[in-house]
């Protein structure tokens, strides 16, 4: 009985652990953003081109004006999403945008 | 070959011996893999290479789609192993005390469960939609009806003299449950539990392609049809891996728990 | 008189269920799609078996499943045997072959279809693959759990290699192999009818999940009666006997 025990702690732990860093995470790259807008606009910057996975996901929380390189600018993203998409690992900043 | 053996090797060395042949059939699978892709001649996307998945493994995890992938996958195969676990020894037990109420269902469950598990969701997308929802419930019902099946067999073959002994002493029908028929059902709940892991398993991978957007078994599927086959062969060593942990972490311990204390189980191979 | 009361109760939940089929359209008001009346059915069921197209879905269904038995348990029979007499290379093989049956089957499918496009050749390759693992892993067993002493025994009073393998593996193996093939024939009728759901052109698979498309529950409720009947009717006609005329007979079932 101890082998389930242990790998569900594991893994509990494990999840949760993972999630406290994305959330650290998220919080720094939030940092110089400041308060922000009910309805914000932002550019997303990733480490990498990005794929489908990652736009619909962005999608889903705003405008996708553009995609230029590894910046993906998003209009209309109410705070909440924002956290949400920041603390994605992939993402490695996030900066004010002027919006069109 | 066998007569080689007739110097037998002293038992412990054997042990230590045969995971370490384990690891060197694996390692010649992947070498064997590896050598032969410049032989094959064919392009990636129709015969990647070990090196090839390594890649899209790394890839796949830089770019943060893995993880998500995996976390999607486990909710839903955890949630509809522990509803329907938990649905189907409930109805097992509340069906098999009665002998009426057996034998009035019965040939209905088994018409039910001859229809595979698979068929189910067709009807399960258009009543459910596509998504998290429709794959639970296709996973609570793949499990549902094995646990249903063996917790009613095994409360069928409980010996009526145990039964009748008990009632004889002035068990009321609570205790009759607890300190009789649970006991005795118990290998056939854990049997009933290892085939509907294995069953939700599949199921799991399956519903994914169908009917999900994330997931391990998306992932399978999303590769090929982005001819990046390398990152199907990732979703599949994913899959193998993961079923390696729930079989040796979770189903085998508990399978051993229950021959250690009452002796005796059936392997999941005899009942489908 | 009571045989019929013997099997009158398990009649009663067909009976319930077809009278709430009849009177839910009357009392409820849903959309037809989600359950259609129960004529609606029947007139589906009427006009594929009069039109054949039925009888063509279940004939290409059963001819997969026929060929992806036969490829599957024709290789890992023999192959099974081969590996299972000689100790070194079970070792090296079987948890290569345990990791691999952990996948079998649907995961490949993908993969199938990218080898052998949609259609007939990775429906049939799906299935055969399940069936290879499946009744690679029974076969080893039971090669495997024939105990030493009896292999000794041969050998002692003169056996070849040859007389090993008929006399004594084959003999030895074969409740394991039986079994097995019941087995994997149950996972093989499972990857069938997902196989076409996903890369089919035809069958009873593709049948019903194509109906999702269009909304035709009809013709998934259809699809999935004759799917449970059809099991029904594998099992019970071809390995039930089976197991009676083998099996049972040489008293080696527990049931």
């Amino acid at each position: 009985m101890i082998r389930p025990l242990a790998a569900t702690l594991a893994l509990a732990l494990g999840y949760f652990g993972y999630e406290a860093w994305l959330d650290a995470g998220g919080a720094r790259k939030l940092a110089g953003i400041g308060v922000p807008a009910p309805k914000g606009h932002y550019e997303l910057r990733v480490a990498f081109p990005p794929e489908g996975f990652h736009v619909t996901r962005m999608q889903a929380i705003g405008r996708l004006i553009e995609v230029k390189g590894q910046s993906v600018f998003l209009m209309d993203v109410e705070p909440q999403d924002l956290r949400a998409i920041a603390r994605n690992y992939w993402v490695v900043g996030v900066a004010r945008w002027k919006g069109l | 070959m066998s007569t080689v053996l007739a110097a037998s090797p002293p038992p412990m060395s054997r042990r230590l011996a045969r995971p370490a042949k384990g690891a060197l059939g694996l390692v010649l699978f992947l070498a064997l893999w590896q050598a032969s892709v410049p032989l094959v001649g064919l392009e990636p996307y129709f015969y990647p290479a070990p090196a090839d998945v390594w890649r899209a493994f790394l890839d796949l995890v830089t770019k943060g789609i893995l993880p998500v992938y995996l976390i999607d996958s486990i909710g839903r195969y955890a949630g509809g192993v522990a509803i329907g676990t938990v649905l189907g020894i409930a109805c097992g037990l509340a069906i098999g005390i009665s002998r009426l109420a057996d034998r009035t269902l019965s040939p209905a469950i088994n018409f039910l469960f001859a229809i595979v598990e698979v068929a189910w969701i067709p009807i399960f997308v258009i009543w459910f939609g596509y998504g998290f929802k429709t794959i639970l419930i296709a996973l609570t019902y793949v499990v549902f009806f094995p646990m249903l099946y063996n917790t009613l067999v095994g409360v069928r073959t409980v010996p009526q003299v145990l039964v009748n002994a008990a009632l004889s002493l002035g068990a009321t029908r609570l205790q009759l449950l607890r300190e009789v028929i649970l006991p005795a059902v118990l290998p056939n709940i854990i049997t009933g539990f290892r085939v509907g892991a294995g069953f939700a398993f599949r199921g799991l991978i399956f519903a994914e392609i169908v009917a999900a957007k994330s997931g391990i078994g998306y992932l399978i599927f999303e590769g090929a049809a982005n001819h990046q086959t390398a990152r199907t062969i990732v979703g599949m060593i994913v899959m193998g891996l993961l079923w390696l942990g729930i079989d040796n972490l979770y189903l085998k311990p508990v399978e051993r728990m229950t021959v250690e204390r009452w002796g005796s189980v059936t392997t999941a191979e005899r009942r489908e | 008189m009571t045989r019929l009361a013997r099997h009158l109760p398990g009649l009663l939940p067909f009976a319930a269920a077809i009278a709430f089929w009849l009177v839910l359209p009357q009392a409820i008001d849903y959309p037809t799609y989600m359950l259609p009346p129960l004529g609606q059915v029947i007139d589906r069921i009427g006009e594929s078996v009069m039109d054949g197209s039925l009888a063509l879905h279940v004939r290409d269904s059963l001819w997969r499943l026929a060929l992806g038995f036969a490829i599957g348990n024709g290789i890992a029979i023999p192959l099974g045997v081969a590996i299972a007499m000689n100790r070194h290379v079970s070792d090296l093989l079987r948890p290569l072959l345990t990791f691999l049956q952990s996948i079998a089957g649907i995961a490949w499918v993908p993969l199938a279809i990218i080898w052998f496009g949609i259609g007939m050749g990775s429906v049939v390759f799906v299935i055969a693959n399940t069936i290879f693992f499946a009744s690679i892993h029974n076969t080893v067993t039971g090669v495997q759990s024939i105990p030493n002493t009896l292999h000794r025994a041969v050998r002692s009073h003169g056996g070849s290699g040859v007389q090993v393998l008929t006399e004594l593996v084959l003999p030895g193996a074969l409740v394991q192999i039986i079994l097995g093939l019941r087995t994997s024939m149950a996972y093989g009728w499972r990857a069938l009818v997902a196989g076409e759901m996903i890369a089919g052109t035809s069958g009873l698979g593709y049948m019903t999940i194509e109906a999702v498309q269009w909304y035709k529950t009809e013709t998934i409720l259809m699809g999935m009666i004759v799917i449970g009947l059809l099991w029904l009717a594998l099992d019970r006609i071809l390995f039930v006997p089976l197991e009676n005329a083998t099996i049972r007979r040489w008293g080696m079932i527990r049931r």
